[in-house]
């Protein structure tokens, strides 16, 4: 069995790993069907990242659409509240469009979600899950976190335009200090603002060093909930080990009409992005008329085997030879005492050209025999 | 070490030279990877406008690219510097003696199909696209398109052949882009490299 499990690539390991993990916190699988009706993306569409979907008509020609995302129907599913909280796991596949060649993509994902009533606990147990599936993955890894709500508040605060919004928000998402500089002054944005604006998009690094910075450039009640949430929040962490690896970066920015508190992104190295994304959505919840807090991440498999180093290196452990005069008997006892003890055994009657394998025995009187390659 | 993708040609040797005190690229050479063992850094020379896919895909860590080719593919990287050199305009040019006609789709020839459709866009003109990836001041001479959108620098190109500047719509200069995951794991090295370069840069009056 060992012999078998490792040989799975390493998504397929991770999952079962992962899965475990959940179960032992206590989640539930959940399953759910490969379609959803069009008019829940239509009707949340800035939930999702792109806005291309796969569509088609059903028998009764109801627009269905292949999901592009595993929270929305979660949430709309759920019956989490106030008194009810639910935990839930998933590994799905999704499909969304690639940018890169403009064809569709499928996607396997894991994820958790946790809805009802959130408290701090509940937050800092989904981080924690969080932290630990990356440290499976691989040991260096980095969690981003950052807070919708002070990155909202501190945008209400300057009283600019939706377009002149948008745009400062996408310097945020990318770092970009010298046009940030030159939107809002466009924007006629006081320099006091300017000012912390830009230092917000320098804070990355250290949690605590960065909340000192956060805590600096606070205008208004919202900015300033959010940095006490971080600060607990951080508090947290520093009691475990696994403290350096969470930093704070506010560059990591989801939509701000379903997002409002904590938001995260997972990375490893060798992975040149991020491999794991995750937040509050309580403003999702309450769009579907939902009394409870919930949060939730989702891990992205694919990416874990294509960078993967330690590739799979043997197909099979052995392969035997055999010919028409072979004991059949004695053959298949030698065999099957060899798989028994886990091992995956591969009989032909000539070597294998396409397969890679560790030993190669021979069949010769009643005896197994190595031979070297 | 750090790997840094820049783009062949003019903007590409003079980052080189910033990098490495005015050493200059062999032009006759060859090779697409150079190394700076002192400063532990490896160059990759590639197209300018795949630099963002390697710094994208975490092929290269860093990059200098053009401001028209982040527009025009929104990669996701991280933007850090704006770097002032390589300035030049995003233009919309046509024959000397061209006047619009108001009344009917304009045909535009361009190699930056989505910075001429945001720009429309945002004017609420309906265009037609037609896609060329070189020689763009060919087409209204030809009466291929109406205009084009292009990037000018001195504008002696479009002089060269009867054309004019009807108007000027973005600043574009090289910037130094950063993938995330790089950002993050190897931010010490890449700090010193941002500093590094706003140093050179400033004490740089040519440019």
């Amino acid at each position: 069995m060992q012999s078998f499990l490792d040989s799975l690539k390493k998504d397929e390991k991770m999952i079962l790993i992962l899965r475990q993990l959940y179960e032992q916190f206590g989640y539930k699988k959940y399953n759910m069907s490969k379609f959803e009706e069009y008019s829940l993306y239509v009707e949340n569409k800035n939930f999702l990242k792109s806005q291309n979907i796969v569509t088609f008509n059903d028998m009764n020609g109801k627009l269905l659409a292949l999901k592009p995302d595993v929270t929305l129907s979660i949430a709309k599913n759920s019956n989490a509240s106030i008194d009810n909280t639910e935990k839930l796991y998933y590994i799905e596949n999704i499909y969304r469009l690639s940018k890169e060649n403009r064809e569709y993509k499928e996607i396997n994902q894991i994820g958790l979600e946790l809805m009802g009533d959130l408290d701090l606990y509940g937050v800092s147990e989904v981080l924690y899950l969080a932290i630990t599936s990356l440290r499976i993955i691989n040991p260096d890894y980095i969690l981003d976190v950052s807070h919708m709500g002070f990155v909202a508040s501190f945008l209400d605060a300057l009283l600019i335009d939706y377009e002149a919004k948008e745009k400062l928000l996408d310097c945020i998402r990318s770092k970009n200090m010298h046009e940030l500089k030159m939107i809002a002054q466009k924007a006629k944005v006081p320099d006091f603002y300017i000012e912390r604006l830009l230092k917000m998009v320098s804070i990355s690094g250290n949690f605590a060093d960065g909340i000192k910075i956060a805590e600096e450039i606070i205008v208004n009640e919202g900015m300033k909930k959010a940095v006490i949430e971080l600060q607990e929040l951080e508090r947290l962490c520093k009691e475990s080990n696994y403290y350096p690896n969470v930093q704070l970066d506010f560059s990591i920015i989801n939509d701000i009409d379903y997002y409002g508190g904590i938001i995260f992104q997972g990375y490893v190295e060798n992975i040149p992005h991020a491999i794991l994304s995750g937040g509050r959505y309580d403003y999702l919840m309450e769009k579907f008329g939902k009394n409870a807090g919930a949060i939730g991440f989702a891990l992205y498999l694919d990416d874990l085997g294509r960078y993967d180093k330690e590739a799979v290196s043997f197909d099979v452990d052995a392969v035997v030879l055999y010919d028409e005069k072979s004991d059949y008997k004695a053959l298949s006892s030698k065999i099957s005492q060899m798989r028994e003890q886990g091992l995956r055994i591969r009989m032909c009657k000539t070597i294998p050209s396409d397969i890679r394998y560790k030993y190669i025995y021979v069949f010769k009187s009643g005896e197994l025999e190595e031979i070297t390659k | 070490m750090i790997t840094i993708a820049l783009p062949k040609g003019r903007l590409g040797d003079k980052v080189y030279e910033l990098f490495t005190n005015n050493e200059s690229l062999l032009e006759s050479s060859r090779k697409l990877v150079f190394e700076s063992k002192e400063n532990d850094i490896r160059f990759l020379l590639v197209k300018p406008a795949d630099v963002a896919i390697y710094v994208e895909h975490g092929a290269a860590d860093l990059g200098i690219v053009g401001k028209d080719i982040l527009l025009e593919t929104h990669p996701e990287v991280y933007e850090l510097m704006d770097l002032n050199i390589g300035k030049c305009k995003m233009a919309v040019a046509a024959k000397n003696d061209y006047i619009e006609d108001t009344d009917r789709t304009l045909r535009v020839a361009t190699k930056f199909v989505n910075i001429a459709k945001d720009y429309y866009a945002s004017k609420n003109r309906e265009i037609e696209i037609i896609k060329l990836h070189g020689s763009v001041e060919l087409a209204p001479l030809l009466g291929l398109s109406d205009v084009i959108v292009d990037i000018v620098e001195s504008g002696n190109t479009l002089k060269a052949n009867n054309l004019k500047v009807l108007t000027t719509f973005m600043d574009i200069s090289a910037r130094l882009i950063a993938n995330h995951t790089s950002f993050k794991f190897k931010n010490k090295a890449i700090e010193q490299i941002v500093n590094g370069l706003t140093e050179v840069l400033k004490d740089d009056k040519n440019i």
